[in-house]
């Protein structure tokens, strides 16, 4: 939906500039938060975020507070998958590896208490070791607050298929962090 | 209920996003089966614990310059308040970082704009004035739509004016500018960054201008008698604004200059219907 009648001029050039910097700038920690926790690597955080606010310049709508931040994390995601296979040649280690971090399906035992004590750091190390189509609904949910609807939208997903990844990524985050705990082991990838 | 569905409805009771008949049938399935209550307990937990995570990547300042600068707007610690064509140029055809070296001009009719005295004081800051400016625009343009030009439509003054008493906290200055060749159409209360504002509409052939009005800050120490101008001209449409008698004007419309120019000066002359608003 446009909010400029078809009969005016289109709003001029400067105007969608100052509107981008009232609108679309506000999000830039939104925007980095979300280029951290999908490229993980701090340079390569920072390529995918330049390079997704220039395309967020280039395409920008003029469009006001509606939907903008939901349109701008999914550029961000456009660009760091944009990227990432750019970038394939240097081969990345993303899969989880069920074998070593599988605890079983049991999820009844008492593990709660080594959940709360595990610390964040450990917390942030198990959300990286996710592979990337979980971690984004995961990151998308908790830490930018959307609703499954718009991570819906960001990320094209129908929105059963939006709670099932969820689902999924609590799960292994959840057996990831406690086989960590439980085994203090350390299985860094990268 | 099967566990395997009450394990996926779980994260979306958890996230608020479970309608009523669900969260009904999830929680009679909760009360029967401990594994899922426990599921649902650890899902909790994990969620607290990662709200303590949240916060962990701030941006770092160095990072937003650079990528403020690689845009092509005036940027954070520069001006921003020009409708300067600047936007024209596409980023790819830019130099990443020699853009800065923005022209003189833009500087000038900055310090123009800076140096008017207009008077409320989120005005003060380029990067508002920018902000205010696309908003006059763009309000201007929503008025432009079917129906959303005018509140009260005539062109008779003495009949807009008295519409805006007891809606704004101050009463707009409509007058008459036949004389030269602008016709008053009539009036609409607008909002602009959250409060009313009066939109004095006139027109000149198939152009209409939008003045917008609104009292002066109090906060202001300059001197309210002073009248000044700033304008900036964007593709298609132009920008003018001053301050007279403790009221703010801003004018917009896709007149050009000239015109606009003529208009500021034709209103600013042209005897008050009543007396000048107590400020």
């Amino acid at each position: 939906m446009r909010s400029v009648p078809p009969t005016a001029t289109p709003v001029v050039d400067a105007a969608r500039s100052l509107r981008f910097e009232q609108y679309v700038l506000p999000h830039l920690e939104t925007a980095w938060a979300l280029a951290r926790w999908l490229a993980r690597a701090e340079n390569d955080a920072e390529d995918v975020l330049q390079e997704a606010m220039l395309r967020a310049y280039r395409y920008y709508d003029g469009r006001g507070h509606d939907n903008v931040r939901a349109w701008l994390l999914a550029i961000v995601r456009n660009t760091f998958y944009t990227m990432r296979t750019q970038a394939s040649a240097a081969a990345r280690l993303d899969e989880f590896d069920e074998a070593i971090h599988g605890v079983g399906d049991d999820a009844f035992t008492p593990e709660s208490r080594l959940l709360r004590d595990a610390d964040t750091q450990a917390l942030r190390h198990a959300i990286e070791q996710l592979p990337v189509e979980f971690r984004e609904v995961l990151v998308l949910r908790e830490f930018e607050e959307c609703s499954y609807k718009e991570i819906s939208e960001i990320t094209g997903l129908k929105m059963g298929t939006v709670m099932s990844r969820l689902a999924r990524a609590r799960e292994r985050l959840a057996r990831h962090l406690c086989a960590d705990a439980d085994g203090g082991q350390d299985h860094a990838m990268q | 209920m099967q566990c395997s569905d009450a394990k996926l409805l779980i994260h979306a009771y958890l996230d608020n996003e479970l309608d009523a008949g669900d969260s009904v049938r999830l929680m009679r399935h909760l009360s029967d089966c401990p594994a899922c209550a426990h599921e649902l307990e650890r899902q909790s937990q994990l969620k607290d614990l990662l709200q303590h995570a949240k916060s962990q990547h701030a941006l770092p300042d160095a990072l937003r310059a650079r990528v403020l600068a690689a845009l092509p707007l005036s940027g954070s610690e520069s001006i921003t308040a020009s409708a300067q064509p600047t936007s024209r140029l596409h980023p790819s055809r830019l130099p990443m970082h020699g853009w800065r070296a923005l022209p003189a001009a833009l500087a000038a009719s900055v310090s123009l704009l800076l140096g008017g005295g207009f008077g409320i004081a989120w005005q003060r800051h380029a990067s508002d004035i920018a902000a205010l400016t696309a908003d006059l625009v763009s309000n201007h343009v929503r008025s432009l739509q079917p129906q959303h030009l005018a509140d009260v439509l005539t062109s008779d003054r003495h009949t807009v004016k008295p519409w805006f008493d007891g809606k704004l906290d101050f009463s707009p200055q409509v007058r008459d500018l036949d004389a030269a060749g602008f016709v008053l159409v009539g009036g609409r209360l607008d909002v602009l960054h959250g409060r009313r504002v009066a939109a004095i509409i006139y027109r000149r052939r198939l152009h209409a201008i939008n003045l917008f009005q609104w009292l002066e800050s109090a906060a202001d120490s300059k001197p309210t008698s002073t009248t000044q101008t700033g304008a900036n001209a964007g593709d298609g449409y132009t920008t003018m604004h001053w301050t007279q008698d403790g009221i703010v004007y801003w004018a917009v419309s896709n007149l050009d200059r000239t015109e606009m120019d003529a208009f500021a000066s034709a209103f600013r002359t042209s005897p008050a219907l009543a007396a000048p608003a107590a400020h």
